[in-house]
């Protein structure tokens, strides 16, 4: 990913928290510390994008974070039944809200690109590392919790 | 005159959303009817009376441009008034929907305020036209 393209990628990225769940993040600074698999259950969620450029694109967070933008999205308490038991619906449904920006965002208003339906799974520690550890991984802290976002393509954006 | 509402997304947060909104925005709403995705729409609209439809576009089994395409070939069911909420941005795709008569697009993430405006807007054409 261009310089250019993260930085887009990163403000929509926190963009998109803000304006759908009143949750506020930015960047992790300190991605060592910040960003190490917390002890906690941790999910990801996953889809794919096909049109003009095709691509992938991953986000990783502990399941406090998804049942705390699910209570949020909804307008609940977080120890609400209702928000725990659409957690996971919250989280895929946040990466398919940013998939279509950025991708708006990336390749203009007349681009037309197929969406997969998000799939999600939970991972453990070593896979939260591994994909902290990739090139293309973006590091957040969303209301003071990690969170990973990965985003490749093949195709150009010129 | 209350309006029965069907709600079509996969995502059970974002019909609950849409619902909630459709019901804090003071307008007389029957029955809120949900479905996961076209397939399951088409059936509750030749089951039920629905004067609103809002629908995603990206769905498993059926997707929301399915769905209106069969609404378009019921005598019926093409004239139930159809606002895609969805997360795709792009014109061309918008302009298709349009020109298949889609009665509005809101972008993914929605104001409630953005679905009130549509509400307002549609059922007060429905209830003139009624009266």
């Amino acid at each position: 990913m261009k310089p250019e393209h993260k930085e887009l990628v990163s403000e929509l990225f926190c963009q998109i928290f803000e304006q759908t769940a009143f949750m506020f993040g930015d960047p992790a600074d300190e991605p060592e510390e910040q960003l190490a698999a917390p002890e906690a259950e941790l999910v990801k969620a996953q889809m794919d994008f096909d049109g003009p450029i095709s691509g992938h694109v991953e986000l990783a967070a502990p399941l406090a974070l998804c049942t705390a933008l699910s209570a949020n999205i909804q307008g609940l308490d977080e120890d609400d039944p209702e928000a725990e038991a659409q957690a996971l619906d919250a989280i895929k449904e946040m990466l398919n809200i940013f998939c279509g920006q950025a991708l708006t965002a990336l390749a203009g208003e007349e681009a037309v690109f197929h969406l997969s339906i998000p799939e999600l799974q939970t991972i453990n520690a070593a896979a939260w590392d591994a994909l902290r550890a990739g090139e293309e991984t973006l590091g957040f802290l969303i209301d003071d919790h990690p969170v990973l976002l990965q985003a490749s393509w093949n195709g150009s954006l010129e | 005159m209350a309006f029965n509402i069907l709600v079509v997304d996969d995502s059970q947060t974002v019909r609950a959303v849409i619902t909630k909104t459709i019901q804090l925005a003071g307008v007389a709403v029957g029955e809120v009817f949900h479905a996961a995705h076209g397939g399951e729409a088409l059936e509750i609209l030749h089951q039920h009376w629905i004067d609103l439809v809002f629908s995603d576009i990206n769905m498993p089994v059926m997707n929301g441009l399915e769905m209106v395409e069969h609404m378009l070939e019921d005598g019926l069911l093409k004239t139930v008034p159809v606002i895609i909420v969805s997360t795709e941005g792009s014109q061309t795709r918008i302009d298709q929907l349009k020109a298949k008569g889609v009665s509005a697009y809101i972008r993914k993430p929605f104001t409630p305020e953005q679905i009130r405006g549509v509400i307002d807007h549609i059922l007060e054409g429905k209830h003139e036209a009624g009266a």
